[in-house]
């Protein structure tokens, strides 16, 4: 740890840093977890991704990078072990980490930070920003998410290429795997575009009624959108 | 006027690429006389993405689907697990942080003159049937029992503290309990409430695929001949998704995947052709 030079207090024993006590709560429930390893053992994505480094040591590092007694030498090098490939953005789903309840009470928050600062840093670039900037971006356009301009956004052309070969799209082209009614309804769309092709989410989202308020409270909370 | 009332949410996805499960929700909503009032309203619940940007944000946008729901003085009822999750969290976060409620409130009444108060409760689907309509109800109501082994997936978004009515967070049952109503063979497996990693399927393909085929291999390993998912996005993940999760992972995950909605609409008599085909398919791959 690279500790920072910081304001101290004169005491009997001697001089000792001082901390206001809303930084030092916030820093307790950052770290408030019964227990590391189950921490990690809560995600369902340790098991399938050998190189991430798991939730237990994103929320640990997340709390010294919120540590008024870190460097910023020290911050760097925490915040770039967060934002890494094997960081925070290899966590598929945290829904996972919050089942486990108020016993990450503290803990799970911290990893929703980390990834909110990871794609801000990141300026919304790569797959993981680009999938959160136009989830929503398309939500603002009609309250509705529009499945196919985030696939298509988010993958781009040599992903949507990629799933074209390996099966994804033609399953849902034609929907054979599905029993959602008679196919040649779904074909229908090829002659009346703008619609779904077989089960491919429409290209247009109509709007949800009343959609200037869906605008305005964007326009409220976050004018990034 | 239906003795079951609820505000329909129905999510996105439902609305969209799996417009089944809307066909299934008009229909065993016919069958059980509940009466779905539309929220045409309402915006996306921002399925856990909206808020990796702004969590306040995902957090008004739902404020507004609760107040416009309180203004029917109505549950909300939605057939997405996601949605049941997301939303669940976010009306838990308004409750007990006051003055994010405030902020909230004060814009939701100068955008659109609604406040959100509290009052309302967020319903997914099958806690609806087995707590408010009831098994017993749902069992007489059965025309074409389901015959065959049914793994159900609950998903890990729904099973939180607030969101997964009075069912065990860890252990839920309410599903099981469901297919066992309708006639067919509930499989038990580990894996029911585990994630297939939706929300970065587009961003950390590989972990969302090998996710994917963990829970389809343990379902099958266990005996199922079919699945029926909560979650309508999860379902993108366990159908459209299903071979190639297979691909990458290498294990057997070749079974129909179906929606909850769908095979209680199937065994209340609803669309029989639709039926028929899914036992077909259940005929071809086997298990």
């Amino acid at each position: 740890m690279h500790a920072a030079t910081r304001e101290g207090t004169k005491v009997s024993q001697g001089i000792i840093g001082a901390m206001d006590a809303v930084t030092a709560s916030s820093l307790h429930l950052a770290s408030d977890c019964p227990s590391g390893q189950l921490l990690h053992a809560s995600s369902d994505t340790v098991p399938h991704n050998r190189s991430y480094i798991g939730p237990a040591v994103i929320a640990r590092l997340w709390a010294r990078y919120n540590d008024p007694r870190t460097s910023q030498k020290g911050k760097d090098g925490y915040l770039a072990t967060i934002e890494s490939e094997n960081g925070i953005k290899a966590e598929a789903d945290m829904s996972s980490i919050y089942k486990s309840g108020r016993a990450w009470q503290g803990a799970a928050p911290s990893l929703l930070e980390a990834k909110t600062k990871t794609l801000q840093d990141g300026g919304f670039t790569g797959r993981h920003g680009k999938h959160v900037w136009w989830f929503s971006e398309t939500v603002k356009l009609s309250g509705r998410l529009n499945e196919t301009v985030l696939a298509g956004a988010t993958l781009g052309p040599f992903g949507m290429a990629k799933n074209a070969i390996t099966g994804v799209l033609p399953r849902m082209l034609l929907g054979f795997t599905r029993t959602g009614g008679p196919m040649i309804r779904d074909l229908q769309a090829l002659a009346v575009p703008p619609a779904s092709v077989g089960k491919m989410p429409k290209m247009i989202n109509t709007s949800v009624d009343d959609h200037h308020e869906v605008v305005a409270i964007f326009n409220k909370f976050d004018r990034r959108f | 006027m239906a003795k079951n009332r609820y505000a329909y949410f129905p999510g996105c996805v439902t609305l969209n690429s799996a417009r089944e499960v809307q066909d299934a929700m008009l229909a065993l909503a016919r069958a059980l006389d509940i009466e779905l009032v539309p929220l045409n309203g309402a915006a996306c619940c921002g399925a856990g993405v909206i808020k990796q940007a702004n969590w306040e944000l995902q957090i008004a946008l739902n404020a507004r689907t609760f107040a416009q729901a309180e203004a029917e003085g109505l549950d909300v009822l939605t057939p997405c697990a996601s949605c049941q999750g997301n939303m669940s969290e976010d009306f838990g976060k308004l409750t007990e942080d006051a003055d994010l409620r405030e902020r909230v409130n004060e814009q939701l009444e100068s955008i659109c003159g609604l406040r959100f108060e509290g009052t309302m409760k967020m319903r997914h689907l099958l806690h609806v049937l087995v707590e408010d309509i009831g098994l017993d109800v749902v069992s007489a109501a059965v025309k074409n029992p389901i015959d065959f082994p049914v793994a159900g997936y609950y998903g890990s978004v729904m099973q939180q503290d607030g969101s997964c009515g009075d069912d065990d967070i860890y252990d839920p049952h309410y599903f099981e309990d469901l297919i066992e109503a309708l006639g067919g063979e509930p499989v038990h497996y580990d894996s029911k409430a585990k994630s297939v990693g939706f929300p970065s399927l587009l961003s950390e393909e590989s972990s969302a695929l090998k996710m994917t085929a963990s829970v389809l291999s343990d379902a099958k390993s266990e005996g199922a001949m079919v699945m029926a998912s909560a979650c309508p996005l999860s379902h993108i993940n366990l159908d459209s998704y299903q071979v190639k999760a297979g691909r990458v992972s290498g294990s057997d995950v070749e079974m129909p995947a179906i929606h909850l909605p769908e095979l209680v609409a199937f065994a209340l008599g609803a669309y029989k052709d639709r039926y028929a085909q899914l036992k077909t398919r259940v005929l071809v791959m086997g298990n």
